[in-house]
């Protein structure tokens, strides 16, 4: 028995009452190993299109077929990325900030935003245990947008029992790192090592738990890589023994490595690995314009090169298993894979095709009351036949019932859920919306998704104001929901880019009776 | 809508069809802070959008309660406002108000914004502020500076 499987990260039924009751299982999916949640036809009530109710004023909370079930200020710093780890039977929250300063009460001192790191077993009553600064010194270098946890016990080469924090270190500056902390105890997270420094653009990364492979969101000027639009390609290193980063190679885009010439393509904004067991990693490349979806044979990715540095034109073409470029108005930001899909209404007669592998394929919106750019929605994109990935269907928010784009700060797609929790895989996507909050779409059948669910935070004390200057200046206060995650209770923690903190939901209505079957 | 503070109410019994809101910690008051101090009239005349740089803000007004930069000059991403945020907090005869300034690549002030603590317009100032008249506008929102990025 491999080490990741006597170390199941542990399941958790769906909550009855908002909070979940464990129960053991017996895989364990990305990052944690190689299992994918199979999907099964039909469960739950049938598809049916409510009608989403508008939501209510600017500066009103709106819910629909969700409910807040707890809250954390996160020190009214600006949030990134929230991740949530079942750590030794406690669940807490590891959440990365963009760069700024504020005060932390817990030591009455200003501090570079880094990583809040919140207790939130008692969903009702999340506990800030600790703040781990980002960098000193100047405001352009500081923040540590991106968090990965693993567990020692999962890691092949770790120490068991240990837990590990994997986090950019700065996100706008010319001497970024990715470092590693030792957050066994989380109210006392300890520096253990620097992966890499002297990069810049570090963004969101990912890190199989299982393997301990990384794919580091990065660039450094001196190795010679090309982009344009986002600066930034991966730097691969294996953190088996998160105590001796081992250095695998770089990866882009042909046309991004240092020997290529002409008009290079976009940076990548984040990688998604299936793990082992799929051996796929995806990539979305551009972030909200330009973009381009990318499909990378992950063995072929991590073995099949000579210069780790500067790849051959064949080299770094050989692991693209297949790509898409989106229009140029859209841009890839996140690509989560949804397996297996069984499609209602393809069952009967036909022979094949009645499943089909997805991925949910997320842009980026950019600009404050939607001035100077279209809508960035996400897409469902079949790519059951990888060499063709193909649009299915579109996600997306209207513009009314809502006026978001007259609400303030940005209106559009962000991010999507980045955790194979099975009850909810291949039913629903869940998605970012900037200042329309937390979306919940039925993908059940993913030619056909269907809105079920919102989550819409009333702007605070805290909440950080946001203004344009292109057509006249304006401000306005509004939430401005940036990443969303999934914890192994099923409940849904909502980081707010505005300072607004982290709001914490569970399923109702519909969308429960969705995940549940019933 | 915009610009308007919410007391929200406590904590709700999380009920089958449950709806709750939650009070959000005010962060520490600035005179409780090692870096921030009271504001005035008179300071926050000082701030020139398109001329003072965040030398002089921090001159005339101190240490800010808070800094965000949301980083995007740097990564390269299409963007298309302002990265940098400074805020102070302040009292006048409204109540509580935050002093919000957007500065630009080369750390000049480009808006300079005053967002209410309870509710009133939203002021953005292409001028020295004036307490008296303030404006508003589509969704308590104002446009008086025409500067284009």
């Amino acid at each position: 028995m491999s080490k990741h499987q006597q170390n199941r990260v542990g399941l958790f039924l769906l909550p009855l009452l908002g909070v979940a009751t464990p129960l053991s299982a017996t895989a364990a999916y990305p990052p944690n190993g190689p299992d994918i949640p199979e999907i099964t036809l039909t469960e739950g009530p049938p598809r049916q299109r409510e009608t989403p109710p508008p939501p209510g004023a600017f500066d009103e909370q709106s819910q629909w077929n969700m409910a807040l079930v707890g809250y954390n200020d996160l020190q009214g710093r600006s949030a990134y990325q929230p991740i949530i780890i079942n750590q030794d039977k406690r669940e807490i929250a590891y959440v990365g900030h963009h760069a700024g300063f504020a005060i932390n009460p817990l030591t009455g001192k200003e501090e570079p935003n880094g990583t809040s790191i919140v207790d939130v077993t008692d969903a009702r009553n999340p506990v800030y245990l600790a703040h781990i600064p980002g960098p000193p010194g100047s405001l352009d270098a500081a923040g540590a947008q991106m968090v990965r946890v693993c567990s020692g016990s999962v890691l092949p080469k770790a120490e068991a029992g240990k837990w590990y924090l994997l986090r950019s270190h700065g996100n706008a500056g010319p001497d970024e790192a990715h470092e590693i902390w030792d957050v066994t105890d989380p109210r006392n997270p300890a520096f253990l090592t620097t992966i890499v420094d002297g990069l810049s653009n570090t963004h969101k990364s990912w890190w199989e738990c299982d393997t301990g492979i990384a794919y580091l969101v990065a660039n450094r000027t001196s190795d010679g890589w090309h982009q344009s639009g986002s600066n930034q390609h991966l730097k691969i290193y294996d953190l088996s023994n998160p105590a001796k980063p081992r250095y695998i190679r770089d990866f882009g885009l042909a046309g991004q490595q240092p020997s290529a010439k002409g008009n290079p393509p976009p940076g990548i904004h984040g990688p998604i690995s299936a793990g082992s067991g799929k051996n796929r990693v995806y990539m979305a490349y551009g972030v909200g314009a330009n973009g381009i979806f990318q499909i990378v044979d992950r063995e072929k990715l991590l073995n099949g090169f000579t210069d780790p540095i500067n790849p051959t034109q064949e080299e770094i073409l050989a692991p693209q298993k297949g790509f898409i470029n989106m229009s140029p108005d859209q841009g890839g930001h996140s690509a989560f894979p949804v397996y297996g899909l069984p499609i209602p209404g393809f069952q009967d007669g036909f022979t094949r095709l009645t499943r089909r592998d997805i991925v949910i394929l997320v842009s980026e919106a950019g600009a404050n009351y939607c001035i100077g750019e279209g809508p960035h929605l996400a897409f469902l994109v079949d790519v059951s036949n990888e060499s063709t990935p193909f649009p299915i269907s579109t996600l997306r928010v209207p513009q009314h019932p809502g006026d978001f784009c007259n609400k303030g700060g940005r209106f559009g797609a962000h991010a999507v859920t980045e955790s194979f929790y099975p009850p909810y895989y291949g039913k629903l996507a869940i998605i970012s919306w900037f200042n329309a909050g937390t979306r919940v779409w039925d993908i059940r059948d993913p030619f056909d998704p269907k809105p079920v669910a919102y989550f819409i935070p009333a702007p605070n004390d805290n909440t950080i104001a946001s203004c344009s200057m292109l057509d006249g200046t304006r401000c306005s206060t509004a939430i401005q929901t940036n990443n969303v995650e999934v914890d192994d209770r099923g409940l849904i923690y909502s980081a707010d880019r505005a300072g607004t903190g982290m709001h914490i939901l569970r399923l109702t209505g519909l969308a429960r009776r969705i995940v549940e079957g019933r | 809508m915009g610009g308007r503070l919410l007391i929200l109410g406590a904590v709700a019994a999380i009920g089958a069809t449950g709806c709750a809101t939650h009070t959000a910690a005010t962060l520490p008051d600035p005179a409780a802070s090692t870096t921030a101090r009271a504001i005035t009239v008179e300071a926050i005349s000082r701030i020139q959008p398109g001329r003072s740089t965040q030398a002089e803000v921090q001159a005339a007004l101190g240490s800010p309660w808070r800094r965000t930069n949301y980083g995007e000059t740097y990564c390269g991403c299409e963007h298309h406002d302002l990265q940098e945020v400074w805020e102070y907090r302040g009292v006048d005869s409204n109540g509580n108000y935050k002093l919000h300034l957007e500065f630009d690549e080369d750390g000049v002030a480009q808006t300079v914004a005053k967002i209410p603590g309870a509710g009133g317009a939203v002021r953005v100032m292409a001028a020295p502020p004036d307490d008296t008249h303030p404006v508003d506008g589509a969704h308590q929102d104002v446009a008086q500076n025409s500067r284009r990025k």
